[in-house]
């Protein structure tokens, strides 16, 4: 009985030894977590310890070793979360993911027809005290950019891209990694245009780096409804006309989106976003800000042009 | 060579090489008025009372540069050992 190989699944009515019913149905057939320990009818204070008499282990050395695996997790866990909170701004993520169906809607309505929205300032959370604490999440406010729709539009052009090449049989399984690093790195040095120039104009940088990420990442929409429409047979000038209409809009979106970005506007902005180097901003220099606004949504055609042909 | 990953730490890898081998006397002297020495008027004021418009671009870029140059010089030279390794032995 003791040295079976692989204990066998022993019916629940042979468990004598146990009176108290097993809520998870434990049995030596089952793995515990130790990190999560169900609640059973006798409280916390008694941790469920699994039946392991068919393993030849009784019931004292089970239990020192659930301690031991416990707390081996629970230095696990710690030691990662100590870890990735220095490499990933977590929270800052969080905040992005932070979307509702009626949000995702709206958003993807206005990247493709983003004329008659009116009002596209970002809105500030307010605390209790009436304090300016950062942005409200994109689940209150439409205009907040979010990082989830950019990551499903990414992961769908990868899919469109790859469900083309088959149709034209010419697909191999390699063209999905060429297609994916292509999107990576127009988003990369979308990313590396656009520091270069906040860098060398003096616009405040703090906390943008993620909502660059975000704003370059909405181009892929207009790339996927392109790619739909190939999809579909459209080809020729129709095709050029969809393409074109996808980044006039995306374009228009942007100038918009990031117009408050650009040139911010201090009365409306949370207190922990700083508000540019100085809060003057000269003439000239909303001229110049303004020109680079207008050549990074012109740019947007060169990405849009790379990605969909 | 397609647009992707790769490529773009390629380019930028050579693209900062050509950074740091700039030659100041010749080139960013007289091209672009480079003066390692130029005195800064007040654009330190924290206050942001100082110079309106801050430095002004063309003086971050030279900024920039000189940055670049003397903080990337060594993380330079491994990154390309680096890379002249895996172009040798990986092909």
């Amino acid at each position: 009985m003791r040295f079976q190989g692989s204990p066998q699944p022993v019916p629940y009515a042979a468990h004598t030894s146990n009176r108290v019913p097993n809520v998870a149905g434990y049995g030596p057939q089952y793995q515990t977590f130790a990190g999560t320990v169900p609640m059973h009818p006798l409280g916390p204070s008694v941790p469920l310890v699994p039946n392991l008499t068919a393993w030849g282990v009784n019931d004292a050395t089970a239990q020192m070793g659930m301690q031991f695996g416990r707390s081996a997790v629970a230095a696990g866990q710690d030691y990662v979360e100590k870890n990735i909170n220095t490499y990933l701004p977590v929270s800052l993520l969080k905040h992005q993911f932070n979307v509702s169906n009626s949000y995702v809607l709206q958003k993807l309505r206005l990247v493709i027809f983003p004329w008659r929205h009116r009002p596209w300032s970002r809105q500030v959370r307010k605390s209790d005290a009436g304090q300016n604490e950062g942005w409200k999440p994109p689940r209150e406010d439409i205009n907040s950019p979010d990082l989830y729709i950019p990551s499903m539009a990414i992961v769908t052009y990868v899919l469109l891209a790859a469900l083309h090449a088959g149709l034209q049989k010419r697909f191999n399984p390699e063209m999905l990694g060429v297609t994916s690093s292509k999107a990576f790195g127009v988003i990369l040095s979308d990313f590396l245009i656009i520091k270069l120039g906040c860098y060398a104009l003096a616009i405040s940088g703090q906390g943008q780096v993620v909502d660059i990420f975000a704003y370059s990442g909405y181009k892929f929409e207009g790339i996927v409804v392109t790619l739909l429409a190939r999809l579909l047979g459209v080809r020729g000038f129709l095709y050029w006309a969809i393409f074109l209409y996808t980044f006039v809009a995306n374009a228009f979106f942007m100038l918009r989106s990031l117009r408050y970005v650009v040139l911010p506007d201090p009365t409306t902005s949370p207190s922990n976003v700083s508000v540019g180097n100085s809060h003057i901003v000269t003439h000239s220099q909303r001229g110049q800000r303004r020109n680079f606004l207008l050549f990074v949504a012109a740019s947007q055609i060169l990405w849009m042009w790379v990605l969909a042909v | 060579m397609a647009l992707g990953f790769g490529t773009i730490i390629y380019v930028s890898l050579l693209l900062t090489n050509a950074i740091a081998i700039l030659s100041e006397e010749r080139f960013l002297a007289g091209v672009i008025g480079w003066s390692t020495t130029q005195p800064q008027p007040a654009t330190y004021d924290p206050n942001g009372f100082g110079e309106a418009g801050g430095p002004g671009v063309k003086a971050r870029i030279i900024v920039l540069i000189s940055a670049v140059r003397t903080l990337l010089r060594m993380p330079l030279i491994f990154c390309n050992l680096v890379l002249i390794f895996y172009e040798l032995i990986l092909g």
